[in-house]
């Protein structure tokens, strides 16, 4: 009788340790992820960014970026550094994508599977739209104080088919993302980190390190700085206005 | 020794990068990559720099060709007549471009110099100093600009040639991306948005090109001033021009070109332009003036192994045919038993003339397919983008063949090594070329 009252006693024990797992409904997950987009950027914005692409050996490449963003899926991009780069822009209007190189002349339509900066980031991370233009939520659990989302891309145009986000239950800030081809093909995984006020109703990681299984040893870090909220016409997110985008910076 | 020497610098620099690589390697290995704050000083004394009024952009390249010539082809003969035993040439070249650009408030005043230093075996040093760009950028608010100066203004969407750019010079196929030397020009754009899935953006582009004695007498215009404009729509996610200038060889030209992604890595492109050209007539034996539409049609794809592939066809309405440029080649040909005979070099230095002006030139013909397959960083192989490229003539069936290797081993270092091979019968387009073999090293340096 003893032990029957010690193993129903471990067996509660159990019980309370273990993980609990809710399912939540489509819309929550919707509305979460629309959550998750604001608290990541303002819906206009101008940053300056590093990315840091780090090889096996510790050699590394950094690329400064000046970067605009207007509404859902207008952003633009401008290279400041290293010199053989300065002055390369790319300009990302809803599926549409130009990258301007001064010495051609006139920008040139690219894909977002491509890279500009070589390295693990693509034109896709660099460029990105909101999480909720993108993909659809298919399922939210909660887990460990997370919120853990599968999402699913809404068309083919999009660079990763699916993605599985960690999201921070208290702040709505993701902490890790895994990105996913149709074939289920683990592309690539992003680690969100250093949480940073940038402004008082500002406050996301200040940095992004991606590693992925297709380039073992590799690494790329994004380093965000100075988000600011700032307005821009419509004009400035056009083809035509890419050779100039460098007189936005004041 | 001497004409091997910037050949011998090229090479220092291949192997002396791999001492300042493992210098970067041991920097960096040492360094506290996620300390936040170590980065944002760095970033912002960088960006202080960066947002100074004045921004100065430099490169030097260094440059070597080594041609084995063709010694059975016509061209060779119409070059070499006095000197057939001439097996190579070779030239370098240093060239430096500085891009200084100054900002106020929203305008800019950009100027870009251009200093060459040629070798040429048995040749004095020739220097050519050019001011490839000067101009002023004027914009009173984001939809308005005005540009006043010189300036290269390329249109078209087409990779290896643009038969849409009216206001700017002919590109050089062996390689497109080539900075170029602008025209003096006015050039107003005005931008408009719209906020539906339809008509995206429009722009308005009208363009004044003054004729004097000291700039822009080599455009090929009779007028004291021409003009010309540009619409652009991105319409249905499709990207389309339509151009007009007033005076292109004494008539107006017209020009259209697109760009549309099927899919995101599919993209697909073409230009059609009607426009007035001079042609040389065997028959009146004379310059003759030939208004007709040419076309080019391309497409860009990526696959998943990161291969980018161009191809492009390339239909020229003022090509000569087959019949035409045999007439020429027997001119040569002529010319060069005429000498052999006589010592008389009349008919040769004629046919040079009409080479120099005409038929010397590139894509003289009427078809042609241009083709070039991109391989980003093979076998792991970091910063190195190797491409094969191929120019066919459709008609004679000779080509030009190309293997580039492009090789980054530090930041801001740009290697480059081609390797070309032009092919093709007698009296074919590439089969005539006085070189047969082109080998092309350059180091290129950002600054």
């Amino acid at each position: 009788m003893y032990q029957y009252k010690i193993l129903g006693f471990l067996l509660l024990c159990l019980l309370f340790s273990a993980p609990k797992v809710y399912s939540l409904s489509q819309e929550q997950g919707a509305k979460l992820l629309k959550q998750v987009d604001r608290h990541l950027f303002p819906d206009s914005y101008e940053l300056y960014r590093k990315l840091i692409n780090i090889e096996p050996d510790g050699s590394k490449r950094e690329f400064i970026f000046y970067t605009v963003r207007k509404g859902k899926d207008k952003i633009a991009s401008l290279f400041l550094s290293p010199p053989s780069e300065k002055g390369r822009a790319t300009l990302r209007l809803g599926d549409n994508m130009w990258l301007y190189i001064p010495n051609v002349g006139r920008p040139i339509r690219i894909t977002s599977l491509q890279s500009v900066t070589g390295g693990i980031f693509n034109n896709a991370d660099i460029m990105r739209l909101d999480f909720s233009v993108e993909y659809n939520c298919e399922k939210i659990e909660e887990k460990n104080g997370n919120y853990i989302l599968e999402l699913k891309a809404k068309s083919n145009a999009v660079a990763y088919d699916r993605l599985v986000m960690v999201v921070d239950k208290k702040t709505i800030l993701p902490k890790e993302i895994k990105c996913f081809a149709a074939s289920g093909l683990l592309i690539k995984t992003l680690h969100f980190k250093q949480i940073k006020k940038f402004a008082p109703d500002i406050v996301r990681p200040a940095i992004i390190e991606t590693d992925s299984p297709l380039h073992k040893g590799y690494k790329s870090i994004m380093i965000f700085l100075r988000l600011k909220k700032r307005k821009f016409p419509d004009e400035v997110f056009t083809f035509s206005f890419m050779p100039r985008l460098n007189s936005l910076r004041k | 020794m001497k004409k091997f020497f910037p050949f011998l610098i090229i090479l220092g620099i291949i192997f002396i990068n791999p001492l300042l690589y493992a210098q970067d390697t041991e920097n960096n290995t040492n360094q506290d990559l996620y300390s936040l704050d170590k980065e944002l000083e760095k970033i912002l004394s960088e960006d202080k720099k960066n947002k100074k009024r004045l921004s100065i952009n430099s490169e030097i390249t260094l440059s070597s060709n080594f041609i084995y010539l063709n010694k059975d082809s016509l061209l060779f003969k119409q070059k070499y007549y006095k000197d057939l035993d001439k097996r190579f040439t070779f030239y370098s070249e240093f060239n430096s471009k500085f891009m200084l650009e100054y900002k106020k408030d929203n305008n800019i005043f950009y100027i870009r110099p251009n200093l060459d230093l040629y070798y040429k075996e048995d040749m004095p040093l020739e220097n050519n100093f050019r001011l490839d760009e000067a101009y002023i950028l004027l914009q009173p608010n984001f939809s308005y600009s005005c540009s006043i100066g010189k300036k290269v203004l390329r249109w078209g969407r087409g990779y290896f040639t643009n038969i849409v750019s009216f206001f700017s010079r002919e590109k050089d196929i062996n390689d497109p991306e080539a900075m170029e030397e602008g025209y003096v020009l006015i050039c107003l754009d005005y931008i408009k948005s719209f906020s539906n899935n339809v008509l995206q953006n429009i722009s308005f582009t009208p363009v004044f090109l003054p004729i004097f004695d000291l700039f822009n007498k080599d455009f090929p215009t009779n007028k004291d001033l021409d003009g010309g404009i540009k619409l652009y729509f991105l319409i249905f996610n499709i990207d389309i021009d339509i151009m007009f200038i007033e005076d292109l060889y004494n008539k107006p030209a017209f020009g259209f070109d697109w760009a549309y992604n099927f899919s995101s890595n599919f993209e697909t492109h073409g230009e059609i332009s009607y426009k007035n050209f001079p042609i040389y007539s065997f028959q009146d034996q004379n310059i003759d003036y030939k208004s007709a539409f040419s076309l080019l049609l391309g497409t860009r794809y990526l696959n998943a192994y990161s291969t980018t592939f161009i191809l492009e066809y390339y239909y020229n309405g003022h090509g000569y045919s087959k019949e035409e440029i045999k007439n020429y080649y027997s001119l040569i040909s002529e010319g060069f038993e005429f000498f052999q005979e006589t010592s008389n070099d009349n008919k040769l230095k004629n046919s040079l003339y009409l080479g120099k002006n005409f038929f010397n030139l590139p894509l003289i013909m009427r078809d042609y397919l241009y083709l070039k397959i991109t391989q980003k960083e093979p076998f792991n192989i970091l910063y190195f983008n190797p491409s094969f490229i191929s120019l066919l003539n459709l008609e004679d069936l000779s080509a030009n063949m190309s293997l580039d290797l492009l090789y980054s081993p530090i930041t801001n270092l740009d290697l480059r090594f081609k390797i070309s091979i032009n092919l093709g019968k007698r009296k074919t387009e590439f089969g005539e070329k006085a070189g047969l073999t082109n080998l092309y090293l350059e180091g290129k340096y950002y600054f």
